[in-house]
């Protein structure tokens, strides 16, 4: 191979190198998560449950984002290497353009693979029915897309407002064609019952033009944008540095400021936190992660209301759950904090331990807070749209047969408490991994994981080598030993903080006292057997042990001890 | 010169098996301009960061306005200012902004000097620091670094990959001014003609042990630098007993020595060598000579 091609040949197996490790585990995981969450909620996907076709859109919009991954590189300095090749741009266009139309093409028949491992027989069967071959016109599509995208983005690193128009009336052509194609009969379904897809099987004669077209038209814009870009007229104009400035902008009009001047050194680093991470993490978050709530009340919204505890489960764990994601993976340990250890800047501050951990807490509690609000709104619209669209929800009958039920005791405080133990789930969770990141360690969080996991395994494990008594005592006692060393070792937090001042007196009285109050509250209304709810009370003093454990934690990394 | 402002005593530190310290010690006196001397990888940083409390001592003591900076951060630091090689001030901040935040740790905060500072190194409150050149960092730090007019100021490589107007404005203006008003700078750097020209003292760091520490003034005048011509060309590398270094070809050698200038001139004698010239060596060719010695 001469130079230049085994260069670009090279750079296509950097490409793929780059989003193929990406793609599996995602395309893995995600399935089975949406499944899994179906599942707790006894909401198995069976055929006739879901529209044809609705989650095959689910799946392919979850692809295509994936799939889009190399159109970034725009952006990301990969085509300085070619610009140095001795090749010309109309040489660039082409090789970008097929490169990226192969690389989709091909991923997406191994996206369509993967499901095959991780959906159910059942919800395979569900979702794309017998008539695989629907997937002959998605790589029309894909291709065709990426194509557009390709033109968009190149172009757009030279960024003129009336680009923008252009763009967003392409893109609305592109989808009324494709969403014609595949539904010509209106975006609804005649026969909810039917496995039949409803349209779009073959491509004809003009789907092929007008792909061809699209293509073609593509290039020639791709083409344009390379020639500008690479002679450097692009320079300080490109649309993500308009984008982030706008945002910005937005941000500081949702989130104001306020006074520039800071009441407290604490104030000071839980502003300098709030606006690295917290901020931009809380409004990120809350537009995937909200969206994709929305999308699992509304689906899983029917009107056939069936256990009320594991309804009332998804309602807790999904808003504190992703509460928890946004708030503690994007506002505490996303970039610059990602760093196991503290960045001199911070490190420096003259602030003690003690106050440095007070500004940290403020930041997660207040991103936490955020987050778990912001993805609660489009949870509740979903609510509501759910109950429009038909008629009633699986959660408000799950919550009004929990009213109702005499295990729980709780009557008119259902929502309220559900909502509270949601928000204080979060809370916890983040608190935790906060915790674990401020220590700087790099494998305590894993160590930690790690033997949680083993811990699951072991008793699986066992389930097999012994008795059902035996397994059950053996359960228990893994669960006291598990609760009994969280309630120790927060102790023995507690102590030291105290011992060496980083926490008042008053304050770890209060924490612990709330602490009992919360293992009260459990004892009187969880609905479940006596050791489980010591158990339960125990763990949660994981939701005061981060006051106590983040100055340590924090003076251990600040320390380098 | 008054009492130590920093004390450090037989410091140690290690991670893991490499040693980074071995039984340190060294003494800041106040109101003096003390240079930190090493080849990389001496342990210069590693000993900056005892003296601002981000590490703690494995063994020995770190004294620091005579209080432990890991036990009293927010005392010691309070009476510092850091700027550091790594200059990882946030990007997304304003300067306006950077210097709001820091105002907020030191009651003592000169506004007044700050936005001197600020006109005199051209920077404008709205830049962000993303924007800056890595001159411009270099002075943004400086400004959060000194405009709270601290005892101690402590430079970690100031002037690393800075160009010369950087670098003047950073060790002339401020380290001297900082100086002229009493006060401490205890800084490190690779460039020695600068750590000669502004220093009162010098720490010289080699293999991870202090392998000197003096007034500039006694460095520079117990060493020697002397030129010898031989009347016929060496075949060999001269090597004479008392020389730090010697250094040539053929008939003319220059051999540096410190305190044995008698013994070592009367050796070269002795082999049949010319005392041509004696002169003062530069603080860098004194590095060169201790570092390979």
């Amino acid at each position: 191979m001469t130079g230049p091609v085994k260069e670009l040949t090279w750079e296509f197996i950097r490409r793929l190198s780059m989003t193929v490790p990406m793609l599996i585990p995602a395309m893995i995981l995600i399935p089975m998560a949406l499944e899994g969450l179906f599942r707790i909620v006894g909401l198995q996907i069976g055929v006739g449950d879901i529209p044809p076709l609705s989650w095959h859109c689910v799946y392919l919009v979850l692809g295509f984002m994936l799939l889009a991954v190399p159109l970034i590189e725009a952006y990301k300095g990969v085509h300085q290497r070619l610009y140095a090749l001795p090749i010309s741009n109309k040489v660039i266009a082409s090789w970008m353009m097929i490169s990226a139309v192969v690389t989709v093409v091909c991923q997406e028949v191994l996206v369509h693979w993967l499901y095959g491992f991780t959906l159910s027989e059942v919800s395979y069967v569900a979702v794309f029915g017998k008539y695989q071959s629907v997937l002959s016109t998605c790589q029309p599509i894909f291709a065709t897309a990426v194509c557009i995208m390709m033109a968009m983005f190149w172009n757009m690193k030279f960024f003129r407002f009336r680009k923008l128009l252009v763009c967003v009336l392409v893109w609305i052509l592109y989808i009324s064609w494709i969403f014609s194609r595949y539904f010509p009969h209106g975006f609804h379904f005649p026969n909810r019952l039917s496995r039949e897809p409803e349209a779009w099987m073959t491509l004809s004669v003009t789907d092929c033009v007008i792909c061809l077209s699209i293509i073609a038209a593509s290039w020639v814009v791709t083409y344009r944008g390379i020639v500008r870009d690479r002679c450097g007229d692009n320079v300080g104009h490109s649309f993500l540095i308009r984008a982030e400035a706008f945002t910005a902008r937005l941000l500081a009009i949702v989130f104001p400021d306020g006074s520039r001047t800071h009441n407290s050194p604490e104030a000071a680093v839980a502003w300098h936190e709030w606006r690295s991470r917290g901020r931009d993490a809380a409004v990120a978050g809350v537009i995937g992660l909200g969206l994709l709530l929305s999308m699992i009340v509304f689906m899983g919204g029917s009107s056939r209301g069936r256990n009320p505890v594991v309804g009332v489960m998804l309602l807790l764990l999904v808003p504190g759950i992703l509460g928890m994601l946004v708030g503690s993976v994007l506002g505490v340990l996303a970039p610059p904090a990602s760093r196991e250890r503290m960045t001199n800047f911070l490190a420096t501050t003259p602030v003690s331990d003690a106050r440095l951990a007070r500004g940290l807490l403020r930041n997660a509690f207040r991103t936490t807070l955020i987050a778990w609000v912001l993805v609660l709104i489009p949870g509740i619209l979903a609510l509501v749209a759910s109950l429009l669209y038909k008629g009633t929800a699986a959660f408000l009958v799950s919550v009004e047969r929990l009213n109702h039920d005499p295990d729980f005791r709780l009557g008119a405080m259902t929502i309220p408490c559900v909502l509270a133990v949601s928000f204080l789930l979060a809370w916890t969770l983040t608190g935790t991994l906060a915790v674990l990141h401020w220590t700087g360690s790099r494998y305590l969080g894993l160590v930690i994981l790690v033997a949680g996991i083993a811990d699951f395994i072991m008793l699986f494990v066992l389930r097999f080598t012994m008795s059902e008594e035996t397994h059950a005592i053996v359960k228990e006692a893994t669960f006291g030993i598990v609760s009994g060393f969280i309630v120790i070792g927060s102790a023995l937090g507690f102590g030291a903080a105290l011992k060496r001042k980083l926490i008042e007196p008053g304050s770890a009285a209060m924490l612990l006292s709330f602490w009992v109050l919360e293992a009260v509250l459990c004892w009187l209304h969880v609905p479940a057997p006596a050791m489980h709810r010591l158990f339960l009370g125990g763990i949660l003093i994981l939701s005061v042990s981060p006051v106590a454990l983040a100055p340590l934690a924090l003076s251990r990394n600040r320390h380098a001890a | 010169m008054s009492a130590s402002i920093v004390e450090i005593s037989g410091v140690s530190r290690s991670f893991g098996k490499k040693v980074a310290l071995d039984e340190v010690s060294l003494s800041v006196p106040a109101g003096c301009v003390m240079g930190l001397v090493g080849e990389n990888g001496a342990g210069k940083t590693t000993l900056l960061k005892h003296v601002l409390g981000l590490f703690r001592a494995q063994s020995g003591t770190v004294r620091v306005f005579d209080k432990d900076p890991v036990l009293d951060p927010e005392t010691v630091l309070g009476e510092i200012g850091y700027l550091s090689e790594v200059r990882d001030l946030p990007d997304w901040m304003k300067i306006c902004e950077l210097l709001d935040y820091t105002r907020a740790f030191f009651p003592a905060w000169d506004e007044k000097f700050a936005e001197e500072l600020r006109e005199m190194f051209e920077l404008s409150p709205d830049q962000k620091i993303k924007t800056l050149s890595r001159g411009q960092r270099a002075r943004a730090g400086l400004i959060a670094a000194i405009a709270h007019r601290p005892k101690l100021l402590v430079l970690d490589e100031p002037s690393s990959g800075l160009d010369p107007v950087v670098r003047r404005d950073i060790l002339s203006a401020i380290i001297r001014t900082v100086a002229d008003e009493g006060r401490t700078v205890l800084f490190s750097s690779h460039l020695l003609d600068e750590v000669q020209r502004v220093s009162d003292q010098v720490a010289m760091l080699h293999l991870e042990k202090m392998l000197l520490t003096s007034t500039m003034d006694d460095v520079l005048t117990s060493h020697h630098r002397l030129t010898v011509r031989f009347e016929q060309p060496l075949e060999e590398p001269l090597n004479v007993d008392g020389a730090l270094r010697c250094e040539g070809e053929g008939r003319e050698w220059t051999v540096l020595c410190n305190g044995e200038r008698a013994g070592v001139e009367e050796r070269l004698t002795q082999l049949n060598g010319e005392i041509v010239d004696r002169a003062s060596p530069s603080l860098d060719e004194i590095f060169v000579a201790r570092m390979n010695g």
